[in-house]
Order: C-alpha cells, then structure tokens, then sequence
C-alpha cells in the first residue's frame, strides 16, 4: 500500500484578495514610499508597516469610498508621512534614486538628463504625483482619493508637474 | 472622448495623453521620454523586502493580530458571549434591586417579635415592655402595685395557686397609603387566625394620609405569635407591652365564691331546721344575699379568667405617603406576582429615569469626545501635510 503522501496545510488562511492586492502593488507602494521619504531602509520599513496596516484593516476597506489601490496607496502615504513627522524632517529632494535608475533608451541622453535633473527638483508634494501616476499607474480620482483632494485639483496639479517636467525636456 | 471633470479643456487633453502614454500608445513622444526616464527612475523592490512581505503574507501578518484593537470585537463567539454576559448582569442588578426594596424589612420586623415576650418576676404588679423604632428596651420598666389587704387576705387563705396574668400590647405600624387597606385586612385575619377577635376597628383613608386603629383580643398564649405576625405587617414604629399580675384578683374572687357558697350551704342547713316562721323569714333574706355575694363572686371570677386568658391589643397602622418600602408586600407578608409586576415597573422606571439621566450627561461628552477626535483628526492630517513642505534653506 503506497504511503499517503501529506501535503502541507497553507498557513495563510485568508481570502486571496488581499494576497492578489498586496502580490500587484508591493513594488509599486515601495517604489512610491521611497519618492517620499528616499531613504531605502525607511521605505523597506514602512512598506512593511503599510501592508500590516491594511491586513488590520482590511475589513474596514468600503467600495463605494474608493477603489482597493487607493485605500492601499492611502494607507502608505499616512504611513510614510507619519515616518516623516517621527524624523522631524522634509526628506532630501536628491536621494540616490538616479544611482539606480536603469535607464531607458538611449536615443536622446541630454534629454533623459534634462528630466531627471527636472525630478530631482521637484518638491515633496510635485514628487508624489509623478510616483502615484507614472510608476503606481493610478488614475486622478484615486490619486485625488490617496493625498486627499478633489479629482479636479489633482488633475490640475498633476498637469502642472508634467508642464514643468516638459519645459525641461524641451530646455534641453 | 472628453469627460466632464471640471477641468480646462487643455489639461484634460493633457491629462488625457498622458494616460495614453501611460497605457502603452505612444501618441506624445515627449510625455514617452518622460514616462520612460520617470519609471527608470522608479527604485526596484529590494529582494530582501519583498521576501520579508511574502513571509508576512504567507503567514497572514502575524504580528498585526495581536495589535487588533477592537478587533476581538467582530470574532463571532466572542460578541453573543458578552451580550449573554451583560444581560444576566442586568437581570441580577434588577433581581438585587427588587429583592433589597421588597421584603427586606421583614427580617428586622420578625427579629423584633422573636424576642419582646416578657416574662413577670413579681406577683401583684405589672410589667411593661416598649420597643420603639425597632429597638427594644433591655430592662423592662416595673410599676409594681402593693397587694391590697384583701387580697393579702385572699391569698392566705388560699392554697397558692398557678399565677393569673393579664397582657395587653400596643403596635403602631407604618405602611405605604396604598397598602393601608391591605394591611388592615391583614391585621383582622391575623387575629383571627390565632383565634382572637376584633373588639373594635376604625379605618380611615384619604388621599394622601389614612389611619386604622384596632382594638383586639387575644388569646395570652398566643400574643407573641400574634406580635410577630401583626409586626410583619408593616413598618414597626413603635411596641409597647404590658403586664400585670391579677392572682390576687382571681383568689380573692374565688375566695369569696367559696365563702359564699358555703354559707349559702349552711344557711339551707339552717333553713332546713327552722321551726318558726320568723326565721324562715330571716334565713331566706340571708339566702339572698349569699346568693348575690355568689353571683359577684362568680363574675370577678369570671372577669379574672377572661383576662388572664385574653390579652388586649391596641394596633395602629398608620399611612405614610413617603413609605414606599413595603410596597413589595402583600397580604401577611407575601410577596405576589401582582407586586412583583408592580416591582419590576418601579425597577424599570427608575432604570429608565437613571439612563436619561446618564444619556443627558453622556451626550454633551459624546459631542465633545467627538469634537476632539475631529479636532485631533484635523491635526494629524495638517501635521502629515506640513511633513511634506520643504524644509527653509538652513542660514
């Protein structure tokens, strides 16, 4: 008689949902924590702390208020800035972000470092809409869900972030 | 397509190309260059991140569940457990409630009738004993009265015999105005259940005072039983118990029976050998005061016996409107379902005037526990804000 063969019994016992949400947007939260306070030990520890917060919280979470990356992207931004307010300091407009950047093609160099001249100038708050948009890929309403402001005005400000990030490419 | 946010015209193209680009049509090539150096700026997720993260998620975050703060709230078993639990303490708070204003006073009232019979130490005088406001004296007060010389007399020509007692008793009690009727039933069927009898009852109520007074008899034997009975009626003001010793009474009145029967003996004897008709004449009007002393002696007997056998029990029942505590009592004691109804009202009004009461108290701290997590809400997110701004440029 052959040997039953156990398999062993899954620890996580949750619904896949919050397992789907955190697999798609680890990275993405990571990468938007890290705009906001650039530093990678502080980010690794506050994405960390983020998904905690949205395991314990996750049966607060309310469709009708917003979308799931949203609420996710919510709770990262009020983790990282309440990290920001417990160092009692604006993160450094320069991080080591261009140290890592692999870079894209390199048809038009001057250009490239023209816009990420052009990224490491922007403020704090100018920075956030570009990881939200550009890297995370929210759209305005959830952006205007996750920094807490009207769809209207965020897509205002978003508009003015790329204004100046194109008249630094063209200035190149 | 254009939507209708609100925006100008311009900035939704703009915004609109840009999510273009961002979905993969390279319409701008400009809005592309920035997209492509924005996303390769964009720091990769650390390995050792996201092995910590698969770790956490695999595990269900761990360290989360202990730092729930109402979490074990929503755990199923957990929220009909407390709901049982509050409501038995609810029951036992309306149990201990009605129970304290019920038949509370009733211990007092039987320990009182337990332990006021008095006892006489001194033939020929009387004993009184008060208890007043549920205390009872320890001494009883004596007002002896000195033996007469008659019945000095009596005695020593008597054989000694068992002591003759008249008792008498006063009971004022107090009961609620809407009780009075109830308890003055209950005082008439006391008495007549220990084989006593009303003398004399007067009952009067009104809206808001009322009084009944009772004039019993009872039998001696059975005073106390019928103290401790009356007493549980209601609420003891006052008790007063008297005695006197009426031997002397009794064996003078049967002192004289024996005298004149035995000259009504010896007068027949005489009449029996009379010869002339004058003394017929004389002894027959010697017969008939005999007779008469007989008939006197007979009635002090008689008196003596009915009063020693009998006592005498003057009960008042008074109606206080303020006495509400023995409204849990109904007739001889008992607690009825009626009453406890009654009870379970009173218990439920009052729960109710105490939870306006706290919910009057509550709300405004409500309000304000409510501004300030507003106010501590707004703070946070302000001070979350400010931690974007820049820093000033250091001087």
């Amino acid at each position: 008689m052959p040997a039953l063969a156990v398999a062993p019994e899954p620890v996580n016992t949750e619904p896949p949902a919050f397992d789907a949400l955190y697999r798609e947007h680890a990275a993405d939260v990571f990468a938007y924590v890290m705009s906001l306070l650039r530093d990678r030990a502080s980010a690794e520890d506050v994405t960390m702390a983020a998904f905690e917060r949205a395991f314990r919280r996750r049966e607060s979470f309310d469709p009708r208020r917003g979308t799931e990356r949203a609420w996710l992207f919510g709770i990262a931004r009020n983790a990282a800035l309440d990290e920001l307010r417990r160092r009692k300091r604006v993160a450094p407009l320069l991080g080591d972000l261009a140290d890592d950047a692999e870079g894209g093609e390199q048809d038009d160099p001057l250009r490239r470092a023209a816009v990420r001249a052009a990224l490491a100038g922007l403020d704090p708050r100018e920075r956030e809409l570009v990881s939200l948009k550009f890297i995370a890929g929210l759209s305005n309403a959830e952006i205007a869900d996750v920094i807490g402001t009207s769809a209207t005005n965020a897509g205002t400000r978003l508009h003015r972030v790329v204004i100046k990030l194109r008249e630094a490419c063209r200035e190149a | 397509m254009r939507r209708n946010t609100g925006l100008d015209p311009i900035v939704e193209q703009e915004l609109e190309a840009l999510d273009a680009v961002l979905t993969g049509e390279r319409g701008d090539p400009e809005l592309a260059l920035i997209a492509d150096e924005v996303r390769a700026t964009a720091p990769p997720m650390p390995p050792g991140l996201a092995l910590r993260l698969e770790a956490a998620a695999a595990s269900g975050f761990p360290k989360a569940e202990g730092r729930t703060r109402l979490g074990w709230l929503r755990r199923p078993p957990l929220l009909p457990a407390l709901s049982a639990l509050a409501a038995v303490l609810l029951a036992l708070v309306v149990g201990a409630s009605v129970l304290r204003g019920g038949p509370g006073d009733n211990g007092t009232v039987s320990q009182l009738g337990g332990g006021t019979s008095s006892e006489l130490s001194t033939p020929g005088g009387a004993n009184s004993e008060s208890a007043a406001g549920g205390a009872t004296s320890a001494a009883p007060t004596v007002a002896l009265a000195p033996p007469t010389a008659e019945d000095a007399d009596a005695i020593g020509r008597q054989a000694p015999g068992p002591r003759r007692v008249r008792r008498a008793a006063e009971l004022i009690l107090s009961t609620p105005i809407a009780e009075l009727q109830d308890t003055s039933d209950a005082v008439a069927r006391t008495a007549d259940r220990l084989g006593g009898r009303v003398q004399r009852s007067d009952v009067s109520a009104g809206d808001e005072s009322g009084q009944a007074t009772f004039d019993l008899r009872i039998p001696t034997a059975r005073l106390d039983e019928a103290l401790a009975a009356l007493s549980e009626l209601g609420h003891v003001q006052s008790r007063t118990q008297r005695s006197q010793d009426i031997t002397a009474r009794f064996t003078s009145a049967r002192s004289r029976l024996h005298d004149a029967r035995a000259e009504r003996r010896a007068l027949l004897r005489a009449l029996a050998e009379a010869v002339t008709s004058q003394e017929n004449a004389s002894i027959n009007a010697r017969l008939d005061i005999a007779r008469a002393r007989i008939a006197a002696a007979k009635g002090d007997l008689f008196g003596a016996r009915r009063a020693a056998g009998l006592a005498r029990v003057n009960v008042t029942v008074v109606a206080d409107p303020n006495d509400d505590e023995g409204a849990g009592l109904g007739d001889e004691g008992r607690w009825t379902p009626g009453q406890a109804l009654d009870d379970a009202v009173d218990v439920l009004s009052v729960a109710a005037g105490v939870a306006i009461v706290a919910l009057a108290a509550a709300i405004p701290a409500a309000l304000l526990a409510l501004l300030a997590l507003l106010a501590w809400r707004v703070y946070r997110r302000r001070s979350r804000e400010l931690a974007l701004e820049p820093r000033a440029p250091a001087v």
